[in-house]
């Protein structure tokens, strides 16, 4: 048996790193569709530090949908003509990611990390630690609902099926 | 100590705390909306990628009390501070997704690619062509919400009315 015969033909003659190059190249262009599709049609996601003004009509958001469900067809011929496997992500990871980094960013809130901008007096060091602590409970919280990095979701972990 | 109290201790702060301390707080709120998401099950998916909802019933429910909880807080706080929301349009934020992903595709090139090792020479004229054809919808896009600046369709709308 010859190497020909061991190595199955890539497509288009493309090596392995390029087709992981290609392939979170395109999954980013497909998640950005999915925020495209969201902000034109269905619910804005809002919060306190944050609001959303719908500013396109009616028209150009038929335009948009329209156009954004082209891109997925061009997707979908090139994930065939390239034999591209889809990513599968799992809710709980993707939610205890969340939390550590948005605990990463509140550690980085702390009097001595925020130095760099500035001394603070005993007091305002005293207020930055009151005013942020109560964010952390519920965010430890969220962290450790969705177990320890690596074992799996909620559900596995208790042995539920997905 | 009320809000107003609150804050009084920490209002001679420079500028750049506020605004390191405003960014960061929108950051985690804008999050906290992505948690609830993924733990509602309306997971985002598409052509290559699909969501696993790994998640019980029980544990999805106890996630989104959380961050309901977490977002209680952060409004405390943005109260507090005297933060104010910001204001996004949907017009920038569809274009700057378009930009992006037209600005991806040009790092599939073949002189992009030839990075991660040669790409066979009687190939390079064939790949392009495969992203060529997702340009034109992705440009449609952009130009669908205007350029930079300027005003939104239905802003154009009641202005030619």
């Amino acid at each position: 048996m010859d190497q020909r015969d061991r190595i199955p033909a890539r497509p288009y003659g493309l090596g392995e790193s390029h087709l992981r190059r290609i392939t979170s190249t395109l999954v980013l262009i497909d998640q950005r569709l999915d925020e495209i599709e969201r902000w034109a049609s269905g619910p804005l996601p809002s919060g306190p530090l944050y609001r959303w003004r719908q500013d396109l009509d009616p028209a150009t958001l038929k335009r948009i949908a329209l156009e954004a469900r082209k891109v997925r067809e061009e997707l979908v011929r090139i994930i065939e003509r390239l034999d591209l496997q889809p990513q599968e992500r799992v809710a709980s990871r993707a939610i205890q990611t969340g939390a550590i980094f948005s605990l990463v960013e509140l550690e980085e809130l702390e009097p001595r990390r925020m130095r760099a901008y500035g001394a603070l007096t005993e007091e305002q060091a005293g207020l930055f630690g009151e005013i942020w602590g109560p964010l952390n409970g519920p965010l430890e919280e969220i962290r450790r609902l969705c177990g320890a990095p690596g074992a799996g979701g909620a559900a596995s972990s208790s042995g539920g099926d997905p | 100590m009320d809000a107003k109290d609150e804050r009084k201790g920490i209002h001679d702060l420079p500028e750049p705390y506020w605004i390191y301390i405003a960014s960061t707080l929108l950051v985690l709120d804008q999050r906290l909306f992505d948690m609830e998401l993924w733990a509602s099950g309306r997971t985002p998916s598409g052509p290559l990628y699909h969501w696993r909802q790994d998640l019980s019933p029980e544990q999805a429910g106890r996630i989104r009390n959380a961050v309901h909880r977490a977002h209680e807080e952060l409004a405390a706080v943005a109260s507090a501070l005297g933060v104010e929301p910001r204001e996004k349009v949907a017009s920038s934020s569809v274009r700057a997704a378009a930009t992006f992903s037209l600005i991806d595709l040009e790092d599939l090139r073949p002189a992009r690619l030839r990075e991660f090792g040669m790409v066979p020479e009687d190939k390079q004229g064939a790949l392009p062509a495969l992203w060529e054809r997702l340009r034109g919808p992705l440009e449609e896009i952009r130009s669908a919400c205007g350029a930079d600046g300027e005003s939104s369709s239905i802003e154009r709308g009641e202005a030619e009315r």
